[in-house]
């Protein structure tokens, strides 16, 4: 593999066949709706054309994917008006599938929905690189452009939603 | 390296796994660790995840269609990201050098006469301030004076309670239909003076060109902008235009901001 040193002198193909699968992968961890997630990468991916002259080496260019996937999913879900609960669930690793009674899932989803509609977007997008992507406190940071100790901060504050969220609809630690 | 959750704790596939964005840099060739390269090469579930980066598959038959307009099309003619500079290890320094210089060139600018400021708004209304690096002096502009290339512009927003920002630009000499490109968007907290992260380097490609600053609660898109542009701004919607001229086409009268 070549270093992508240059994305502005890219062709748009081979601009698309680079980065694109790594956008799509990246969309369909936190949107399982294959329609969805593919409108959300397009939308990246022209979003990303649009500013290539400013990405110029591919830590950058990563950093700026994963910062632009993750908000664009909040914002869009937010703006169809879902209440974020498809990604609170990916965040929080629960969706109320596993109660154990329909009464019980139905607890769970509205619990779900609670903590989606008082969940700041920062503190989604946190939870979601951290819990969906999987990076650790560091590469966060560096990806949303804030502190380690505030990343810490985030995701303890959601653990604590998340936690009431379980105690709320009986589904235990 | 960062551990990675998906496998059940002591189960047999359990293991230190790159995350998701090291494995995805790796792929695209950024320089990586010794340790990720030996660990794509043992584990088949992150050589599997780096392989399927290599697999496009067809391009979608909207995408091109979507890239060919005028927005996404346009160049960022006038002004560009002076912030790609102050990349890798170059930042701390030079922020830190920056900090100061600027909180020296403020001290002195106070003492010696009151800074021009672009104000615009009104108490309980959003706001925006623009300042202007020159050479090695920094002010607030005042929406009056004509830049000149290479002079270097930053913007300090009061969103009130709207949440996100839009940047674009147009190039006026073009005409008033001109397109918008944009050149930032992101989220604000209400009520939260905030320094945009991005900075733009006036290049002087265009005699005139526009900065408009869209704050909304959900974003907007440059199509939208250039409607709001023309037809007014609705509720929930702040919008402004300032006009930069630069200095050798400064005779010109300004256009009126909406």
């Amino acid at each position: 593999m070549s270093p992508m040193a240059e994305p502005t002198h890219l062709a748009f193909d081979d601009a698309y066949r680079r980065v694109f699968p790594m956008i799509l992968n990246k969309c369909r961890r936190m949107i399982r709706d294959a329609a969805e997630s593919q409108d959300l990468a397009q939308e990246v991916f022209v979003r990303l054309w649009r500013s290539r002259e400013m990405i110029t080496d591919p830590r950058a260019l990563t950093a700026w994917l994963y910062r632009t996937c993750t908000r664009l999913a909040i914002d869009r879900s937010r703006r169809r008006g879902r209440h974020d609960v498809a990604l609170a669930a990916m965040a929080a690793g629960s969706d109320g599938q596993g109660a154990a009674s329909p009464e019980q899932q139905s607890t769970s989803r509205r619990a779900l929905a609670q903590v989606a509609a008082r969940t700041p977007a920062r503190e989604l997008e946190v939870a979601l690189l951290s819990r969906v992507d999987e990076l650790g406190h560091a590469e966060i940071a560096e990806v949303v452009g804030i502190s380690e100790r505030t990343v810490r901060r985030l995701l303890v504050r959601f653990d604590e939603r998340v936690r009431a969220m379980r105690a709320t609809a009986g589904e235990g630690p | 390296m960062t551990r990675r959750s998906a496998d059940p704790p002591g189960s047999a596939s359990s293991q230190d796994h790159p995350s998701y964005l090291e494995l995805d840099r790796f792929a695209l060739g950024a320089p990586g660790t010794l340790t990720t390269t030996a660990h794509v090469g043992a584990c088949d579930r992150c050589r599997r995840h780096v392989e399927s980066l290599r697999e496009a598959p067809p391009i979608p038959p909207g995408l091109r269609d979507r890239l060919a307009s005028p927005a996404a099309s346009a160049p960022v003619s006038a002004v560009r990201r002076w912030l790609a500079w102050l990349r890798g290890p170059r930042i701390g320094a030079v922020g830190l050098a920056g900090a100061v210089a600027i909180a020296a060139l403020l001290w002195v600018a106070r003492e010696s006469h009151p800074p021009r400021i672009e104000y615009d708004g009104a108490k309980g209304l959003p706001s925006v301030w623009i300042y202007v690096k020159h050479d090695n002096d920094l002010a607030l502009w005042d929406g009056e004076r004509p830049l000149e290339a290479r002079d270097r512009l930053r913007m300090k927003i009061d969103p009130q309670d709207l949440t996100h920002v839009d940047v674009f630009t147009r190039d006026e000499a073009a005409g008033a239909g001109s397109p918008l490109a944009p050149i930032f968007d992101g989220r604000l907290q209400p009520g939260a003076v905030t320094t945009l992260p991005a900075a733009w380097q006036v290049d002087g490609n265009s005699p005139r060109e526009s900065l408009i600053v869209v704050l909304s609660r959900d974003g907007v898109s440059a199509r939208e902008a250039q409607r709001f542009l023309h037809d007014g701004a609705p509720a929930g919607v702040w919008l402004r235009r300032f006009e930069l001229r630069r200095a050798a086409a400064a005779g010109r009268p300004p256009e009126r901001a909406p």
